[in-house]
């Protein structure tokens, strides 16, 4: 299943705390930074190419 | 006046004092507020704006009458124009009016009789239900941030779909489930009931709405059926019925009460506009966060390297300026997102340090000779009877040297 904007928001939040600590070191701060971009691009898509779908339950 | 002695010596009351007496014989918990239902006779609207009139109920000697009088601070939030013959209900007390010698019906509200009994339901399923714990506040739910699907309990075709689904739209599209039912008619209560039920647990929050209208229209909204089943739901609920001004038992028992669908919609989730001005913050922190971690190794790389090569400090200085131009630069590039491009430079580097690896060209057919385990760089080291030892790519001999040309005045090609 595919991560929900939630998820994704809560492990960008994680990744910019954890560069911002200075014992971070710099291989995994690249990999941190990497990965922060891939989240941010995944959040604006998510929020981008949303539409409203609209099903209707079934009466009875 | 006073108790005075009569003429044969039994007490004799005034007229003020007997009055009092009824009074306070008429100061009885029943009759200090207590709704009436009768029919309006001798109905005057008097200019003052007071409103009074008789309410009567049987024929002949079943006839009962009480006066009754509408103030015009009470009459002036009628929703109807009283009239003789009409079935009332009138909330108000009993009292009694000493300058005429009457008790009467003091009005506070007055409702026509099919509505007002109406009302009166409403009021008697809400002391009810709030005993149930239906509108307890300790069991209200949050309504989640970032919900991934709304259900909709409304109309299949009125408006409420399309202002909600319009607001979404603009706002956060995700997916609607429209749980329909009807919104009005004798087995509306039942149906959104029902609805409300068939979505529960289905979606992240629910909406339930209906677009304005009478207090009559509004009335499956009060109904116990729909109530419990709105503080059942495991869900959270919003509801939006009727008007900003229309209160109903079904926006009590909400988690969440919005004034129109279009609101209830705007409660229902984030405004997306908003989320993304929060990435770019949360970009900017991030590529500052990336940047500064880049600046801490520079300076603590900078700082060994001082400490390695004391000494010559103007060149020292150049070569800073240069290292620092060349690590903003990298800097720049890395927070443009081209973190990737740094790594492939890092690869080539690497080769690079691979080629000096002496023993790299064994591979490509060099031998590598060691006398007394150095490297022989130059003929004019050897003498004939020299032990050598070669180093090929895939193993080692020990050689003797027969005899030593020096080439020095010989010329080559690539000299």
């Amino acid at each position: 299943m595919t991560k929900t904007y939630e998820d994704l928001i809560r492990e960008l939040k994680e990744t910019i705390q954890k560069i911002e600590d200075d014992s971070t070191g710099l291989e995994e701060s690249i990999a941190l930074y990497e990965r922060g971009e891939e989240l941010v691009r995944e959040c604006e898509r998510l929020l981008n190419e949303a539409e409203v779908r609209v099903t209707t339950l079934t009466q009875g | 006046m006073g108790q005075g002695e009569g003429p044969d010596g039994p007490a004799v009351f005034g007229v003020a004092e007997v009055t009092g007496i009824i009074r306070d014989a008429l100061d009885l918990p029943e009759l200090s507020g207590l709704w009436v239902r009768g029919e309006v006779t001798n109905y005057t609207h008097a200019r003052s704006g007071h409103r009074y009139f008789s309410l009567g109920e049987g024929q002949d000697r079943e006839r009962a009458l009480i006066n009754a009088v509408m103030f015009r601070g009470s009459a002036c939030a009628l929703s109807f124009e009283p009239a003789d013959g009409m079935d009332v209900l009138a909330y108000g007390h009993v009292g009694v009016y000493g300058p005429q010698g009457k008790y009467q019906l003091y009005v506070e509200d007055m409702r026509m009789a099919g509505e007002g009994e109406k009302h009166l339901l409403v009021e008697r399923w809400k002391r009810e239900l709030a005993a149930e714990g239906c509108f307890d506040a300790s069991w209200k739910k949050e309504i989640p941030m970032f919900p991934r699907r709304v259900a909709v309990v409304t109309s299949p075709t009125g408006a409420v779909l399309h202002d909600i689904t319009n607001v979404l739209s603009r706002r956060y599209p995700l997916e609607v489930l429209l749980s329909p039912t009807a919104v009005q008619g004798e087995t509306a209560h039942l149906e959104i009931a029902e609805a409300i039920r068939r979505a529960d647990g289905l979606a992240d929050v629910m909406i339930v709405g209906r677009g304005g209208g009478s207090f009559e229209d509004l009335f499956p909204f009060n109904h116990p059926e729909v109530v419990r089943a709105i503080a059942a739901c495991e869900t959270p609920v919003i509801s939006a019925v009727g008007h900003e001004v229309d209160i109903t038992l079904a926006d009590l028992a909400a988690d969440l009460r919005a004034p129109t669908p279009s609101a209830a919609a705007e409660c229902a989730v984030p405004d997306r506009q908003r989320l993304l001005e929060d990435l770019g913050a949360d970009r900017r922190r991030l590529g500052n966060g990336f940047i500064a971690a880049l600046e801490r190794r520079r300076a603590e790389l900078e700082d060994l390297r001082l400490r390695l090569r004391p000494g010559r400090p103007r060149r020292r200085v150049a070569e800073m300026r240069q290292q620092t131009a060349d690590l903003e630069e990298r800097l720049l590039r890395a927070a443009a997102g081209k973190v990737k491009h740094e790594r492939l430079v890092l690869e080539g580097l690497k080769a690079r340090l691979e080629g000096q690896n002496p023993y790299a060209p064994l591979r490509r057919g060099y031998a590598l000779a060691l006398k007394d385990r150095m490297a022989v760089r130059s003929a004019g080291d050897l003498g004939p009877g020299d032990r050598l030892k070669l180093i090929l790519a895939d193993g080692q001999a020990e050689v003797i040297v027969e005899c030593v040309h020096d080439d020095k005045d010989v010329r080559r090609p690539d000299t």
